[in-house]
This record gives C-alpha cells, structure tokens and sequence, in this order.
C-alpha cells in the first residue's frame, strides 16, 4: 500500500464526527434495558434486518471514502524531500483502483467488449468504421463467440467461490443455533414470546451480498459491471464514489436542519405569544421565497466568493467539499421549515396535556419541561420526518444538479450521473446504464431507509406498542 | 337468564337476537367480545342494555346494524329484525335496512356529523326518497319538519347552517332527525347523552321518550348510566364480559336485583344515603369514621385557603377595526376553605369549573381579586417566588389517558415532583417514599418500572394520585377525578380518596359534573353558573334543599333510580347555557329561569345567606332553600 499524508477534508472530519457522536449516542443507550429491548424488536422484523444491514454497508463505503489521504510521488530527485500529490485520494479509491485505471475511450454496454460506437481505424488498406474492442474490457476474449460462454463462466466461479466460502460456515452456525433452540426435544416449538432477532435474514441478506461481491470481482476483473460512460470511466466506480456524496448531503444538512426546527419548533408552540409569534414570520418569510431560488442565489454567489478568493489556496477537490458543505448549509438553511411547522403544531396540543400540566404544578422549570415531556413525546415525528427528509435530500441533490446549483461537477454524485443522463438517453440506441446504476444506488439507500424508519417508529412510538 | 327476557315478550318480537357470538381476530388469536347473547325487543319497547365500558354493549348495537368492524366476526347465533336473518344478508340488502328500518345514534354528536355539509343536506341524504317518490322540495320540506319534531326552534334557518354552528345538544337532535329520516321501527342509541350536560341530556331523553311514543318505535338504548336505565327502560339487560348475566323488567331490576354483579354495581352507585360509607369491596380497605374526626373544630380554625373577588378573563385578539373583547371564564368568585374538608364545585361544561382550578393552582394568572393559602398570598407572587409553595397545591386529572406521560417510567413519573420540591432527600430514600406511596394507592410494587400504557384507567388514576401525594400537598385539587371511569373503578377511587383523606387530613376541592357522586363525597358545594359560584353551602342542605332555581333545575335533571310512574322526567331547563363570551345582564341565569323579573335582567344579585352556612345568589330564592 502506497503511504502518504493524511489530508482530512471538513466534510470528513463532519460526517465522522457524526458517525461517532451517532454511535457512542446508541451505545449510551443501549445501557438502559428498555432501549436495548426496542432496538431488538427493531431489528425482529426481517425487512427492518434487511435494511439495516444495506444502510451499514453505505455508512461503511461513505466512512471509507472519508479517509482523505495525498498519496506519496516516488520522486525522481534525489534530494531526499518527500514530495506529495496535490490532490486527496480516499482509501476507497485506493481500494478501487484496478477500476479507476481500467479507462476506455468513451461509452462501453454492461460487459461489453466492444466500444458502444464506431471509430474510425486506419488499417492498411485504408481507415474503417468499426466497434472496437475494449481496453478493458474482455480482454481474455480470443473469439467473439466465446463471450457469453466468458460471461457465465465467471457468473458460476464467481457463485462456486462464495458457496465455497459460506457453507460451512452456515453449516457451522446452524448446528449451533439448533443445538441451542433444541437441545433434546424437536416437539418445542421456536421461542415465541422472547423476541428473537432475525438472524436468519441477517444472515441471507449477507450471504446475497457476498455472492454479489464474488460474481461482480469475477465479471469486473475483466469487464466493466456497469458499462463506462461518455470519457471512459467505469459507471460501477461513479455509482460507489455517490454514495459518500449521497449520505453526507443527507447526513449534514439533516444536522443543520433538526436543531433549528425542534428549538424553534417547540418554544413557539410551548410558550406561544411573542416567541411563536417570531417563530411563524420567519418561517412565513422563508417559505414564501421559492427555495430553489433561495438556494440558486446562495451557491452562485458563495462559488463566486470561493473562485476570487480562495482559488490560489485550495486544492480542486477542497473546493467541491466547501461547495458541497454550503449546498448542505443552504438545504438546511430552507429545509426546517416544514419540521419546524409539525412540532410547533404537536407542541400546541402537547402544552394542553394534563402530564404538562402537571409538571407545571410541580414547579418544574420550563426548560425541563421542555426536555423531558415535550421532546420525548415528538421523537416519533422527528424520526419519520429524519427519514423522509433524508430520502427527499438524496432525491433534491439529483433535481440541484439537474438545475446546476448543486455539487460540483467534478464531484461523483447521482445527481450529475442522471444530469449527465439527459443527453446520453436521447441517443439512439440509448445509453441508459448511467442512469440506471444512480436510479439503483438511489433506490437502494432511500427504500433502506424507509423501511428501517417504519420498524423504529412502530418500535419506539409507545401508543403503537400499546396497541400490539 | 334469557328465558325470563322471552317470558316477558308478548306476541312476535321485533328483534330477536339468540346465542350470537362476536369474536375479534387479533395478534393473539381471536378474543370474543360477546357470547351468549340472547335477547328480544317488541315493536314500541325500550330495551336498555346496561354495563361497563368493554362488557360488550357496542358491539352488540354495531352487530344488529351490520357495522362491525373487519376484524370482527359473528361465529354463532341469529339475529331476527321482523322474520328478517340479519346475518345472513348481504351488505347491499343490510344496506336497505339501515337508516329506513333500524335507525342508530352514536355517543359523540361533535363526530358524528360531516363539518363540511350542511345540516339539511345531511338529513336529505337520509329521507329514502326513491321509494316515497317525493320531489326535491317536498324531501327539503321533510326534512324542515324533522328539525321541528326534534324541537329545534327556528328549524327553517337551522337547517341551512354547518354543524360547528350548533351547540352539543343541538347536534344529537340533528343526529335523531337524521336517524329517524327513514322511519325506522328500531332505533339504536349508543350512549347517546354521555357526551352532554346534566340539563341537555333530560332534554335529548325526554325527546327520545316522545318520539317512541308518537311512533311506536322499539328503542335499544346503550348506556352504562343506572339512572338513565330507571328513566327510560321497559326492559334492562345487564352485559359483563360479552355476556348478559341478567335480563328482567325495568320494575323488577331496580327494586330487587338478583344477579351478584347487578348487586356489586347498585352498591358502587354513589348518592346521598351512602356517605359516609364504602362503595367498594369493603374488605379491601378499612371503615372510615362515618364523620370526618375534624368537623366539629373546622369553625374555629384558619381557613387553610381563602379565594376573594377572583377574576379570570380571557382575550379574544381584537384587530385593528375590532375593540378587544374578553371573556369571563371566572367572575367573582370567593369562598374559604377549612383543614380536611371537601368542597365540590358542581356545573356544566364551560361554567369556569376547570379555569377556576387552574387559577387557584397559579397556573392561570387571575387578573383580579386574591388567592390565599394559609395567609399567604399567591396572586401576587413571581414564578421564582412560587415555586417552593407548590408542593402544597396539588391536582389530580380527569382523562387517565393524558396525564401521564407516555414515555416515562411510573417510578420517575411519581419522582418528578419530588425531585423538582427537593423531597426526600437522596435517591434511595426518596425510592422508599415512592414504594410506600404506591403500596397506600393499591399498587404492586412492580408497576414502578412499567409504563403507563401497561395500566388500565382506574390504575392510571392511582398513579396520577401518588403523583400528587408524592410531593406531601395539603390541598388536593380533584378535577373531575372519576368520570372517566366505570362504576365499579370510581367506587374504588372515591373509597382510595376518603382513606387518604383521612390518613393525611387532607382538603380536597372536588370538581365534577356529576351530582349523585358530590352528594356522596362532599362536604360542601359551591355550583358554578357562567364563571360565578352561585349558590354555596353544606352538600347535604344544597341537595335536598337547594335556593338557586339552576341548582333546583340541574338536581331535577339527573336521572334517578326511581322507576314509578309518577317519578317523570322533570321538565327540564330550556334552552342551552350561553357562551361566557356573551354574557346575559343582570343575573346571568335570567333567560332561562322562570321566576325571573326584571331586577334579575338588570342587576346581578348579592349574597343571600339561606342560613348561617348556606349562601346564595338569587334575588327570588326558592323558599325550599330554607330549612325549617
């Protein structure tokens, strides 16, 4: 591995220190028996399992592509001075490499061999239109004909492989688990009243993704999965390095977002008068200015700051993070409102409750009140909108860039894989695999997401547990 | 039990229900909600079907209509409406039934009308016109008539206006019209006063009397209210867990019950011969003295609270072209209170009842007049100033449901208060305080670590009361503590506030709306008319002797168990208390009271004293007031 300097961009140290905070929040918790139970019944329900396991896996791939690095340049000179690389490369690309390095020309299908168009060859007996072959794609291909049978081949090596590895594995775990469950009588039937976590589907789930892993490493080691697009780059690449972007912009403005709508959301409805009074004509205001061009406004103008000022001082890459971190700002800036007006809503009804009442009786200070009756009983609310928010942000970085305010372009995202998509699907024939790859990534994290949210609601709203 | 309900039917029922089970599927298997259940109702009859919330009482009304939910399912039984199977019918065949054959109300009329239509359209959609072939201004002209019949006055304009224009009472006349639209032989009424005051509802059950009368409708009335039973029914039957443990004649029931459940609930029925006494299971808990031990020194003490002149008002926003308007919600109201005693605050719904808690607890500011709690003054104390003098005023809830955060533990909901006062010292004495506290509310002490939705009502009202006690209170404000809960809980509750009572010397002011449950628990009354206590004095004089013409009016609209004939419901109060927004000069009370004169439309009247303890605020005083 090649050594280099570590070069952390803000949005790194954000998102792990997000991550952090987030875990050592769960494990605080986890101490407390009725929240470790509630996080087993969440993880009971075989989709919320399912789900759980696809959001860690893009939380680790995002993680991974945080550690920001610039690598060591073997230097020519000898002076002895250690000379890096002016720009940050994460572990992911590192780990991605072989993708990265493998550039085609321009448009290549899914496991093609062949380029997607024509090119001119010059041959001796005079240049020629053909498809030519990848660079990369099919190499080991001594006859067309063989490459279906290539492609199977692989498709079974790589399914025999993860089979090899997961059966005794499985082997081993299910004698284990049976000889828990019944250690002499088969009659019993499977526990039914102590929620058991749904091992199986963690299980299957891993098992499905590993055989993934297998076949995609044996088909991408000599084509490219998911075709290239327009200057070459492999489309799976593209689609993995989104991910960081897709959940930083979710993750981060979600951040700015939430502490801004539940202050401003629970004092205006809890002490009303002045405050709410304050509370609703800033978000009137807000609302009222269309957000696109709120946020249009703001990115052009602070992108024009960062071009006059700051361009001699940052690397090309520091200035899609800084970007990227003011479309978060500006998104969560315009984004509270909508929270904002739930819990003040909620709030309302809340302060009329007999239980604050109450607390009103016991002198309990207000702020107390706040933390301990109100917040409690809106985190069912503030969950669904997180999630809802948080798919709605994914899909909103797409529409940005689409309109040209959003990330960089030199920055991987879906958003600028389904901008770039525009033109590529009025082709004939069409290139759609671009657009596909960012709709599935897309698809993947925002249903994921979904799911999970509606197990940790029905798990932690107590008038839901009430009813089961 | 249901042979003897046959024996009483003559000639051919007009429903007849036999063995019918209704069962639930849910998470946990299918649960029955009704079994066994057999019963008939002859043409022109009234049918009360009588029990506790959960016995089983809706489910029987929904299953005759067809209106069960899709969870349910009827396994068993038969359901006869005139030779008709109901069971067996299809939902477009059940559908010609409902509305033009069997007609139903539900308890909640602010529900159970659309706010988005009008009144008349509303009760059009229920005239069948089809099969009378009437014209559109003929069902129109019907349909004005059905608000006449249901004795709203102006029924021509009524009939174009929204439901939020209408008062609660109103809005159950609506519903019967809509109800009786179609002429149905059989009405079901599901419990429907419980969501009305005391006076509106003699109004909707002498209306509901009537109409069967003039129609010769059979009526299947729902209620869990033994004095509604006694006024209206030809034929009770008592439900208990889905089933009918007793079926007799109104006459026979009320004076000789013969089920061991029918006798338990009659010996829960709180009223004025029964103070004193236990409601409950008496074995559970030990006699109180029959007189608080502190009667005879109350007169000589301090007043442990002494309310003078208090004002509540609230604003409407005014704009810029209209004035500020305000609305009184408490005028004027003053009383004293002594060590150990019960003051009940008796009214209907929007009299000021709740605010003047509220305002007594500081938790509404009074804008004039003065509150005082053993000489200290709390109108005029800040937040900061306040706070340590809380722990001596405390209040216990109406809804069970809301007051008790749901995401809290029972032990930190008991503890918050403590905590917040700095009572009891460290964590694990304040622990032992809690334990005991809810060993003397009749908990387990595993409840402590439970949540409140793992508790049924009558054991969320216990914890609600630890609640309260855990903070050592002198004054327990008791807002309406037992109407949300059964017969046979509120026995419990008033039995576990009487011990209490006792064992601490602590005072109570007892809000409520229901008279049989103040003549049994308090001391004293005060009722409130408009945000104005209007007449004041010793429970058992005001009872039986009350001088205010609205107290006399209210006694007189509560159903008692008294079944003979010449025990009718008493001509109710006309009309519906007005808005405290839009106050009545003079005597608040004037425009429904008939011994009204014109001193009473232009001046409010002073303090009366009755008797020495007995004041009132009337300028023509019933001569009944005075005692011999």
């Amino acid at each position: 591995m090649m050594s280099g300097q570590f070069a952390f961009l803000v949005s790194d140290y954000l998102i792990w220190a997000v991550t952090l905070i987030a875990a050592i929040w769960l494990l605080v918790g986890m101490r407390n028996s009725q929240q470790r139970q509630r996080w087993q019944m969440v993880l009971k329900r075989p989709t919320a399992m399912a789900a759980f396991i696809l959001l860690m896996i893009y939380l680790l791939i995002a993680l991974i592509d945080s550690i920001h690095y610039r690598p060591l340049i073997t230097n020519h000179t000898n002076s002895g001075d250690l000379q890096y690389a002016a720009s940050e490369v994460s572990v992911l690309d590192q780990l991605l490499m072989p993708l990265s390095q493998a550039q085609e020309r321009s448009y290549s299908a899914p496991l093609a061999f062949k380029a997607f168009s024509k090119q001119q060859i010059s041959t001796s007996s005079g240049a020629k239109r053909v498809y030519a072959r990848l660079e990369h794609g099919g190499t080991g291909l001594e006859h067309e004909q063989d490459h279906l049978t290539d492609l199977l081949t692989r498709t079974g090596k790589g399914i025999g492989l993860s089979l090899l590895m997961l059966t005794p594995i499985a082997l081993l775990f299910g004698y284990q688990r049976r000889k828990q469950i019944h250690p002499n009588d088969q009659s019993s039937e499977p526990s039914t009243q102590s929620p058991s976590i749904a091992w199986k589907t963690a299980a299957i789930t891993l098992g499905m993704l590993t055989t993934l892993f297998m076949v995609a490493t044996q088909l991408g080691s000599d084509y490219h999965l998911l075709g290239t697009d327009k200057v070459g780059q492999d489309v799976l690449l593209l689609g993995l390095k989104s991910i960081r972007t897709g959940i930083l912009i979710g993750a981060l403005t979600l951040l700015i977002m939430l502490p801004l709508a539940l202050i401003m959301g629970t004092t205006a409805g809890y002490f009303g008068g002045r405050i709410d009074d304050l509370v609703q004509y800033l978000y009137t205001t807000l609302s009222s200015i269309p957000g696109v061009l709120l946020i249009a406004a703001a990115v052009l103008s602070i992108n024009l700051y960062l071009d006059q000022n700051l361009s001699e001082v940052i690397t090309l890459q520091q200035r899609a993070d800084l970007r990227l971190l003011t479309l978060t700002g500006i998104l969560g800036l315009t984004g509270w409102i909508g929270l904002c007006r739930l819990l003040r809503a909620e709030s309302l009804k809340l302060r009329e409750l007999d239980y604050v009442t109450a607390a009103r009786a016991f002198g309990i200070p207000d702020w107390q009140i706040l933390m301990r009756h109100l917040l409690p009983n809106l985190s069912h609310i503030v969950l669904i909108t997180i999630v809802l928010e948080f798919s709605g942000l994914v899909l909103a970085e797409a529409v940005l860039s689409y309109v040209g305010v959003g990330v960089d372009p030199s920055m991987n995202s879906w958003g600028n894989m389904i901008n770039g998509a525009r033109l590529e699907l009025a082709r004939e024939p069409a290139v759609w695999w671009s657009l596909a790859t960012a709709f599935v990534f897309m698809f993947t994290l925002v249903l994921s997401a979904n799911l999970f949210a509606d197990a940790v609601r029905d798990a932690f709203d107590p008038r839901l547990r009430g009813s089961q | 039990m249901s042979s003897s309900s046959q024996a009483i039917g003559t000639g051919i029922p007009l429903l007849q229900i036999r063995d019918l089970q209704v069962q639930f599927r849910g998470a946990n298997g299918l649960t029955t909600a009704v079994e066994r259940l057999s019963m008939d109702i002859d043409p022109g009859q009234t049918l009360v079907l009588l029990g506790e919330s959960g016995s089983g009482k809706s489910v029987t009304a929904l299953s005759i209509m067809g209106l069960l939910p899709p969870a349910a399912v009827i396994n068993n039984g038969s359901i006869l409406f005139n030779g008709l199977e109901l069971t067996k019918q299809s939902n477009a065949q059940l559908r010609n039934i409902r509305g033009s054959r069997i007609g139903i109300v539900f308890q909640e009329p602010m529900t159970s009308l659309n706010p988005v239509m009008t009144v008349g359209k509303q009760i059009i959609e229920a005239i069948p016109r089809k099969q009378n072939g009437l014209s559109s201004s003929q069902v129109r002209q019907r349909g004005v008539e059905l608000l006449a019949q249901m004795g709203i006055p102006e029924p021509a304009r009524r009939f174009h206006e929204f439901p939020h224009q209408l008062s609660g009472g109103m809005k159950q006349r609506v519903m019967i019209a809509i109800a009786l639209a179609g002429e149905p032989d059989l009405l079901i009424a599901d419990e429907p006063t419980t969501a009305l005051d005391v006076t509106t509802q003699a109004q909707i059950l002498e209306l509901l009397k009537q109409l069967q009368q003039e129609r010769n409708m059979a009526l299947l009335l729902v209620t869990h209210d033994f004095g509604i039973a006694a006024q209206m029914a030809d034929k009770v039957a008592v439900m208990r867990h889905g089933e009918i443990v007793e079926a007799a004649t109104s006459k026979q029931f009320f004076s000789a019950p013969q089920h061991p459940y029918s006798k338990k609930l009659f010996a829960a029925l709180p009223n004025m011969s029964k103070r004193g006494q236990r409601l409950g299971d008496e074995s559970l808990t030990k006699h109180p003295n029959p007189e608080p031990a502190n009667q005879h020194t109350r007169d000589s003490q301090q007043p442990i609270l002494a309310v003078t002149g208090l004002q509540v008002l609230f604003q409407r926003h005014g704009s810029l072209f209209k004035p500020k308007e305000y609305i009184y919600a408490v005028d004027g109201v003053s009383f004293n209170l002594q060590q150990g005693e019960t003051l009940a605050i008796v009214g209907e719904s929007g009299c000021g009842k709740s605010t003047l808690v509220k305002s007594l607890l500081q938790l509404i500011r009074a804008n004039n007049g003065s509150v005082k709690f053993r000489d200290q003054e709390l109108t005029q104390l800040t937040a900061r100033q306040l706070r340590p003098k809380r722990r001596h005023l405390q209040i216990v809830f109406q809804d069970p449901y809301s007051s008790l955060n749901p995401r809290m533990l029972v032990r930190d909901i008991i503890q918050e208060g403590m905590v917040a006062q700095n009572i009891g010292g460290n964590a694990s004495q304040r622990a032992a305080i809690v334990e005991s506290l809810l060993a003397d509310v009749g908990l387990e002490p595993e409840a402590l670590e439970r949540y409140p939705h793992e508790f049924s009502g009558g054991q969320r009202q216990r914890i609600g009361i630890a609640r309260a006690l855990a903070v050592e209170p002198e004054l327990l404000l008791l807002d309406e503590p037992t109407s949300a809960l059964d017969l046979s809980v509120q026995a419990q509750i008033l039995d576990l506030l009487a011990t209490l009572q006792q064992q601490r010397d602590l005072t109570y002011i007892f809000v409520s709306h229901d008279l049989s449950v103040v003549e049994y628990f308090a001391d004293r009354v005060a009722v409130m008319y408009l945000g104005r206590i209007i007449e004041l004095g010793p429970a058992t004089e005001i009872m039986t002797h009350p001088a205010h013409p609205y107290t006399q009016a209210l006694l007189s609209a509560v159903p008692t168990l008294d079944t003979s004939d010449a025990k009718k419901l008493s001509p109710a109060l006309p009309g519906e208390p007005p808005s405290p927004g839009n106050r009545p000069t003079g005597c608040h009370f004037h425009p429904r009271c008939q011994r009204a004169t014109d001193r009473c439309r232009s001046e409010f009247p002073e303090v009366t004293q009755v008797s020495p303890l007995h004041a009132v605020n009337c300028h023509h005083p019933l001569d009944s007031g005075r005692p011999d």
